[in-house]
């Protein structure tokens, strides 16, 4: 089996989506440097796809560790096309990541479902989807991090806002004409509140790490 | 390029809450797929991914702790304690859509999921001779024929659904948003992102309690808030 470099958790980024033909070219290039046997190269296309491809398959598997295993296994299947017979058009290789990443999400699907048509005695292919104490405590933490946020909202306008669009999905359309707010004006609450989270989420994260780290002293 | 290997413009994404709207599963299928190219290597896209991820989810276990709490307090744990744990889950994640209105009041929770209870058990009660009124878009401008008298329906007594067929002349959009006016122009309800059949039908189903005696128009606009037909029927006694 083709050797699979390690993923790096700082993702390398092509340049603005306006510059979309110097992205095909920068596809069309890691693709040959991929065919003619540089391994940096392989590097790069993991740090440059890994982040989006794992974050697609948690969404499309809602299981983390059937989207760890599946994103390793597009990477492999991605490498071994490139290192053989390559692309037609390399310049697409955005689309061929995309498409075996959900090619593998759909196989590992039909496998499941196939297993669990298969008589009583077929074994589950998945685990069990229970929360465990760690998710459960990272729920509660996230939660808290929600109900601080919302306690800090002002206006009261924008914690409607926020509830009514994210948690009733009520349409843009809707809470614009009910709050009498121009679209920009709405735009501005979200992007106010989300900024916010991150913040909070941010230095939630730095005091786990700290105390993490007081706790292996 | 084939439509398998279609992106979108970071600008499109911005203006049209796409990540929103693709975390909230309201965008169609082949517009998911091109943001799904998209934010394969976007990095501003996959950090406001991630933020709003955690966010909704956020909002959603916030809102189930206290629908749980208030329900121990009401003893309606009891009622979910044969059930598994993943049928309470999403009991809670149901009750959780409402709760938006909820979170402050948290008081009146256990009444409002009586009242929520009932209303549910009737929607999904089977219901018989439901109506059915098909209707064609009017015409934009004057025809020799003249647009057709509306179609009128007579509700029965009993509260039920009108289920209206919008047959649209062009359909060019995967979704739509329809506005029910009453005759005097007053916004009865408005919806977003409604699908339209392979047809071209955009199918709404309206509860009677939502209309009265008298005409009605209804109007479907794209994605853009552009008109793309109306339709009128009359309610009779």
């Amino acid at each position: 089996m083709s050797q699979v470099p390690a993923s790096s958790a700082s993702p390398a980024s092509f340049p603005s989506a306006a510059q979309r033909a110097d992205e095909a070219q920068a596809a069309a290039e890691l693709t040959q440097r991929i065919a003619a046997g540089d391994t940096a190269a392989e590097g790069e296309l993991i740090k440059l796809y890994s982040r989006g491809v794992l974050f697609l398959l948690r969404r499309l598997t809602r299981q983390p560790d059937l989207a760890e295993d599946l994103h390793q296994e597009t990477f492999r299947v991605v490498l071994e096309r490139l290192r053989g017979p390559g692309l037609e058009d390399p310049r697409r290789l955005g689309g061929f990541v995309h498409r075996t990443a959900r090619n593998l999400f759909l196989g590992a699907a039909r496998k499941t479902a196939r297993r669990q048509t298969d008589g009583e005695n077929a074994l589950p292919d998945v685990g069990d989807p229970r929360p465990g104490p760690l998710d459960a405590t990272l729920r509660g933490e996230r939660a808290s991090l929600v109900r601080r946020l919302l306690a800090e909202l002002r206006p009261e306008r924008d914690r409607q806002i926020l509830l009514r669009y994210f948690l009733a999905e009520e349409p843009k359309a809707r809470l614009c004409s009910a709050f009498e707010l121009s679209s920009e004006h709405f735009d501005r609450v979200l992007y106010r509140a989300k900024k916010r989270f991150r913040e909070l989420v941010e230095r939630s994260e730095k005091r786990r790490r700290l105390a993490e780290s007081i706790k292996t002293r | 390029m084939d439509s398998d290997e279609l992106t979108m413009d970071h600008d499109e994404v911005v203006a049209r809450r796409v990540v929103d709207r693709y975390l909230l599963g309201k965008l169609a299928p082949d517009e998911s797929q091109r943001f799904e190219r998209h934010y394969l290597t976007c990095e501003e896209c996959l950090n406001e991914l991630e933020t709003t991820e955690h966010l909704v989810a956020g909002m959603r276990d916030a809102a189930a702790e206290d629908v749980a709490r208030v329900a121990v307090g009401a003893g309606l744990a009891a009622r979910f304690g044969r059930l598994r744990w993943l049928t309470a889950a999403a009991v809670a994640a149901l009750i959780a859509l409402p709760s938006a209105y909820l979170y402050r009041r948290l008081d009146t929770v256990d009444a409002e999921l009586g009242s929520a209870r009932t209303a549910l058990a009737a929607a999904r009660a089977p219901q018989a001779a439901v109506a059915v009124l098909p209707l064609n878009a009017l015409r934009d401008g004057p025809s020799a024929l003249g647009d057709p008298a509306p179609r009128r329906i007579r509700l029965g007594d009993a509260p039920g659904w009108v289920v209206l067929a919008l047959e649209l002349d062009r359909p060019v959009n995967a979704v739509y948003g329809v506005t029910l006016r009453d005759t005097a122009g007053a916004e009865l309800w408005r919806g977003d992102d409604l699908p339209a059949d392979a047809q071209g039908t955009v199918t709404l189903n309206v509860h009677s309690s939502t209309l009265a005696t008298g005409g009605h128009t209804v109007e479907v606009r794209d994605s853009d808030g552009s008109p793309v037909a109306s339709f009128r029927f009359d309610v009779v006694d």
